[in-house]
């Protein structure tokens, strides 16, 4: 018979533990506060002593960034010690000496332990980070993005850390083994998961799971992941998960098993799967890719069993001291294998028929395509995203665009479709390490397409510029080039333009200058300046003749005009005077300077109007060299070649 | 009281305590001997609520020790290394019992700081092995439990030190009616301060019995013979262990006086004496009836 605990007592008994935490973790808090106080101080006073506006304004940002990231460093520093400290209990036997006799139920220590690690690891992290934000404030700069986003990470990665480590903690013998394991899932999860995504990304290419590079599938047992502060509901419930299971196991828990290896074999397994799975998926994409027996899918399986075997027979002889527990673990590991093969067979069978397939326009009620450049990277831009390029397919219904988004498509489709089955194996590891080179060129030059079928269906496909750099198919850039004639007249369009351009998505109250250039076929007559409200008219105007018209083809490489190339008049369609709006995007706060140019053209009714009542033009559409907005012109274009070169 | 019945533990494939079964008054001192690895220390954290029993029952008033902090609350154990943290003083390790532990007594623990001579704002990991196992008794005393549970304490303690807890313990069991349970392999400590005495050999329960009357059931006989008579002599005498040097005899006897020495002065020895065995001697005697004894060891 035992007698049930009230919620009184229980709280009591937790805050007795955390009182006593908190008493044995004076000393490193003290640390802790000394460290972060002598930088903040440092660093505001560094920031105060500019006398410009602008340079304080710049010193109140560098106080801002490096002050919140020294905050983090802290908190994520300090996590570790309190972490450690806290689940010792379970590892030592002379403390389980201690703690176990204590008249507290194991679940209500055991919580009240990871609930101190928390509370001590979080709370001055969110202490020092809002004194921070009113240092901010007080040097007139509170805008606090950056730091206000630490108030979610850092709560949201420490507690699926704790949590995580804490489950790990119950299951293991000693600190040792339980941050070997921790560590072990953390970095062999991501890496098995990005397999499995880039085995489908690349044996169906086009496909757009590949998009979901922040999905919590990738990092779903990685709970480092969690000081992303994304997918936050995923975490939330990994946090609800592990404390679960972790209420289950430890009143199931042997004290006497501090100091043996492992008190359940949880994470045994998961890790002799994950390296199993890791070890035999790179040697069978590299024995599949290599044609080992003459065909690339015996090749894969006899490279998995190879790697996989290997990885398996030296886990167990680590994680399990021996080969005790073969049985159990072998009928995992031969689930696990059994359902790889099964699963690349059906790849194998069934990708060239995804790859290869274009739909016959005849089949198509309305189709989209999106390029994804540089414009769509910043901050104003659209990431693409499967529900974004789901939407996409009822864009166009006129059968000249459908026409032209099927010959983009098309011919991304015949790069893959004499492509072997060995490249998709090779494709794998190859996209592996080219995403991670090409993390700074993520989506420049990629386009999806998306189709709604007469039938009701909706295909949509995504073709990554990466993906073709890593030479998985027979093309390169020179195939590549293809698609982008039909991609460039969609663009063109004034749907394009009214859905997916840059200034579609610009906020006008971000754009402070709007330059203008007046040229003629061989240079430039005049440039005029634009600031505030003048600003915001030839703008609003620019934006509805952009969204009548579609973007126009112009003059868009500056570099021309400085070396009086003729080819600049080739662009000019004839017209008596091509005016060139460059919009100056610039964002003090995150030190963005991004110029977007345009060109206009006579077509361009409503800004030409505008133009002209301010008196940049004059009533016969001729630039005004009288205007009041003239400005010397030459420095602006040698900055501007500056920038664009480097 | 204290009720254990058919309890047993094994680590993997040793069995530290098997099937015991005992019960323990309220108010008395309960010793614990026996062999090394004999299942002392493993009983005494099943009774702290350490160990789980792989089976059996442990229970105090009827009430399971495991997980049941209603229970603990009344208990402490202190271990044959008591831990502290590095930081640890007596002062700040009191703050957490006093938390937890529903009659903790200040004055109690001001009290005892008196007695033993330990410095409560003092690092505890540095003192010596004998101070730090007081420390661990100022907390455990403080805590006025009803069961006490002591592992190997008098380890380290000195002779004035060990007279005082002995003193303390008898007063607090005297006046109010603590229970001890004491493991230890110094038999002559545990003859001053316990009734009872339980053997432990391989997990098991040998023998439980009244400290006085366990002493008392054995004498020490030394006999000597001019001529030493013919025949079995000693036939019908219950003798645990003989040992012969020349024509003097020296035999462990179990029974009272008034059973053998009739026997023995029947037998017409130059001279006969019988004294009574200490706890220590009983104890190798009991064991080596069990196999358990310094000749087989040597073997």
């Amino acid at each position: 018979m035992t007698r049930k605990t009230s919620v009184n007592e229980i709280f009591k008994q937790s805050l007795a533990v955390f009182r006593w935490e908190l008493r044995r973790s004076i000393t490193p808090l003290v640390v802790y506060a000394v460290i972060a106080v002598f930088f903040i101080a440092s660093l505001s006073s560094l920031a105060l002593s500019p006398d410009t506006y602008d340079a304080r304004e710049a010193a109140a940002v560098i106080f801002q960034s490096s002050s919140s990231v020294l905050v983090f460093i802290l908190s994520t520093v300090f996590t570790i010690i309190f972490t450690l400290r806290s689940f010792g209990y379970l590892h030592n036997k002379r403390k389980a000496d201690m703690f176990a006799p204590l008249p507290v139920k194991s679940y209500t220590l055991f919580f009240s332990k990871t609930a101190s690690a928390f509370l001590l690891s979080v709370i001055p992290a969110l202490f020092f980070l809002g004194i921070i934000i009113l240092v901010s404030a007080l040097m007139g700069h509170p805008d606090p993005g950056g730091i206000a986003s630490l108030l979610v990470k850092i709560p949201l990665g420490a507690a699926a850390c704790i949590s995580f480590y804490g489950l790990i903690a119950i299951c293991c013998g000693t600190s040792v083994n339980t941050v070997l394991t921790f560590l072990a899932i953390c970095f062999a999860y991501p890496i098995a998961a990005k397999l499995v995504k880039n085995t489908i990304e690349s044996f169906y290419y086009g496909i757009t799971w590949g998009l979901y590079n922040d999905s919590f599938l990738l990092k779903a047992l990685n709970p480092l992941a969690a000081y992303d502060g994304i997918n936050v509901i995923y975490w939330l419930l990994f946090i609800a998960a592990c404390i679960a299971l972790s209420a289950v196991l430890i009143p199931r828990r042997k004290a006497e098993r501090a100091q043996s290896h492992y008190a359940f074999r949880l994470p045994c397994y998961a890790v002799e799967l994950l390296m199993t799975f890791i070890l035999g998926m790179v040697l069978g994409l590299t024995m599949g890719g290599a044609n080992l027996f003459g065909s690339a899918y015996p090749g894969f399986v006899f490279g998995f069993l190879l790697g996989g075997t290997a990885a398996f027979v030296i886990c167990h002889l680590i994680l399990f001291r021996g080969f005790g527990k073969m049985i159990k673990s072998l009928i995992y590991a031969g689930g696990l294998t059994a359902l790889t093969f099964i699963l690349m067979g059906v790849c194998c069978l069934t990708c060239n028929s995804f790859t290869s397939f274009v739909p016959e326009p005849g089949d198509v009620q309305s189709a989209g395509l999106i390029s994804y450049n540089w414009d769509f990277t910043d901050e104003y831009g659209l990431k693409p995203s499967p529900s974004l390029i789901r939407d996409s397919a009822g864009d166009f219904t006129d059968k000249k665009d459908i026409d032209n988004i099927i010959k983009a498509h098309k011919s991304m489709a015949q790069l893959t479709r004499d492509g072997k089955l060995s490249k998709r194996f090779n494709g794998v590891l190859s996209r592996s390490l080219v995403s991670a080179i090409s993390a700074l060129i993520n989506y420049d030059q990629s386009f999806s397409v998306a189709y709604k079928l007469n039938d009701g269906r909706i295909v949509t496909r995504y073709y990554e510029n990466s993906y073709i750099l890593s030479g998985a198919f027979t093309g390169g850039d020179s195939a590549y080039t293809d698609p982008y004639h039909y991609i460039e007249s969609i663009k063109e369009t004034p749907t394009y333009a009214k859905k997916y351009s840059f200034v579609a998505s610009l906020n006008p109250e971000d754009i402070d200058r709007i330059t203008l250039f007046a040229e003629t076929e061989t240079y430039i007559t005049a440039a005029y300046e634009l600031e505030g409200e003048n600003a915001q008219r030839v703008l609003a105007a620019f934006r509805d003749d952009y969204f009548r018209v579609g973007e126009v083809s112009g003059v868009r490489e500056i570099s021309l005009i400085l070396q009086g190339d003729d080819k600049r008049s080739e662009n000019t369609r004839g017209d008596t005077a091509i005016y060139s709006i460059i919009s100056n995007i610039s964002n003090i706060n995150s030190f963005n300077y991004n110029r977007h140019e345009y060109t206009i053209n006579s077509s361009y009714t409503e800004t030409i109007k505008v133009l002209k009542e301010l008196g940049i033009l004059n009533s016969n559409g001729k630039a005004n060299p009288d205007s009041k907005y003239v400005y010397n012109y030459n420095s602006y274009i040698y900055d501007y070649d500056d920038e664009a070169y480097h | 009281m204290i009720q254990i019945t058919n309890a047993t533990k094994a680590f993997d494939a040793t069995t530290a305590v098997d099937g015991m079964t005992l019960s323990v008054a309220d108010g008395t001192v309960l010793g614990l001997v026996g062999s090394n690895g004999g299942g002392k220390s493993t009983l005494l954290r099943m009774l702290a609520g350490v160990y789980r029993a792989d089976s059996g029952e442990l229970t105090i008033d009827g009430e399971s020790i495991f997980d049941n902090p209603a229970v603990k609350g009344q208990c402490f154990f202190v271990p044959d290394f008591p831990f502290f943290y590095n930081s640890g003083t007596l002062q700040n390790t009191a703050a957490l019992y006093r938390d937890v532990y529903p009659n903790w007594s200040d004055e109690a623990f001001a009290h005892y700081c008196g007695v033993f001579p330990i410095d409560p704002k003092q690092k505890i990991i540095n003192m010596s092995k004998g101070m730090q196992r007081q420390a661990a008794l100022i907390l455990a005393l403080s805590t006025q439990p009803r069961y006490l549970f002591l592992d190997e304490i008098f380890d380290g303690l000195d002779p004035v030190i060990r007279l005082t807890l002995k003193r303390i313990l008898i007063e607090r069991v005297s006046d109010l009616g603590m229970t001890v349970i004491i493991a230890s392999h110094n038999l002559r400590e545990l003859e001053d301060l316990c009734e009872r005495i339980c053997l432990m050999h391989q997990g098991r329960l040998v023998v439980e019995h009244d400290v006085f009357e366990l002493k008392s059931e054995f004498r020490k006989v030394q006999i000597g013979f001019g001529q030493i008579p013919e025949g079995n002599i000693f036939e019908g005498i219950n003798i645990v262990n003989l040992w012969q040097n020349g024509n003097v005899f020296n035999l462990t006897i179990k029974g009272g006086e008034e059973d053998f020495m009739p026997r023995l002065q029947a037998l017409n020895p130059a001279f006969v004496s019988a004294l009574p065995l200490t706890l220590e001697e009983v104890f190798v005697s009991e064991l080596g009836g069990i196999g358990y004894d310094p000749q087989n060891l040597g073997q």
